[in-house]
């Protein structure tokens, strides 16, 4: 029988708060991306998804140090998918932001 | 979130670059009008704009890395990972049991609401007794 596991919530919350950092710079970094390449339509949700996926990878194998079950309660779950749809909105409003301003000769 | 010189050089570099591509791009789009020009953007701003993100991306994880926490004898403790803090109470405790405060220390102690008055008069009572 497994033996239940006791979790200490102010680590889980301290974890969860240092992924969401990086989850804000990456979007906001993506966003004036996509500006910058002046991506449009599917493609600048494409490039955000991919983006921040391969950001949360190397969150993932750089902060976890290949245990990540002593970080996270659900790893995959809680690093990869948690934060893709609270994120999207920093990512379009620079998107649209420095899409402007690289676009406003034209 | 500390930040450290290396995270600030990141930042620096992966803004410095962002700055640049931005740029090379509003003049591309300026000079594809006025020449009448209608390709793709060149692949150096492209690769400019994602190695800028990525730079910056690396900052950020550098930025998240645990300071060493300061005990109540005056020394630095360092927990053994690197970024993260351990979840299970096993692990997470070690720490804490080295520096001697918890992270609910402020609810445990409530200095706010300690009462001096009251404190002052067994003070003095004891000094009373003792003499």
């Amino acid at each position: 029988m497994a033996r239940d596991i006791i979790y200490y919530n102010p680590s889980i919350d301290a974890n969860k708060q240092k992924l969401q950092h990086v989850q804000d710079i990456a979007s906001l970094a993506l966003g004036v991306g996509a500006g910058v390449l002046t991506l449009e339509s599917a493609y600048g949700f494409i490039f955000y998804f991919v983006g921040l996926t391969v950001a949360n990878f190397l969150f993932y194998s750089i902060c976890c140090e290949n245990q990540p079950k002593k970080f996270f309660v659900k790893p995959l779950q809680d690093v990869y998918l948690a934060g893709i749809f609270t994120n999207i909105a920093g990512y379009i409003m620079m998107w649209c932001l420095v899409y402007a301003l690289v676009k406003s000769s034209s | 979130m500390a930040t450290n010189s290396s995270t600030a050089a990141f930042y620096v570099v992966g803004l410095l670059l962002l700055i640049h591509s931005g740029y090379s791009s509003f003049e591309f789009h300026k000079l594809s009008i006025v020449s009448h020009y209608h390709g793709s953007l060149p692949i150096d701003i492209v690769l400019e704009t994602v190695i800028a993100i990525i730079i910056i991306v690396i900052g950020a994880i550098t930025s998240v890395s645990n300071t060493p926490v300061l005990s109540l004898k005056g020394e630095q403790i360092n927990s053994r990972s690197k970024f993260l803090k351990f979840i299970e109470m096993k692990d997470a405790v070690t720490v804490i049991e080295s520096i001697g405060l918890s992270d609910y220390e402020e609810l445990n102690t409530r200095v706010g609401f300690i009462n001096i008055i009251k404190k002052r008069r067994e003070y003095s009572e004891w000094l009373g007794q003792s003499t």
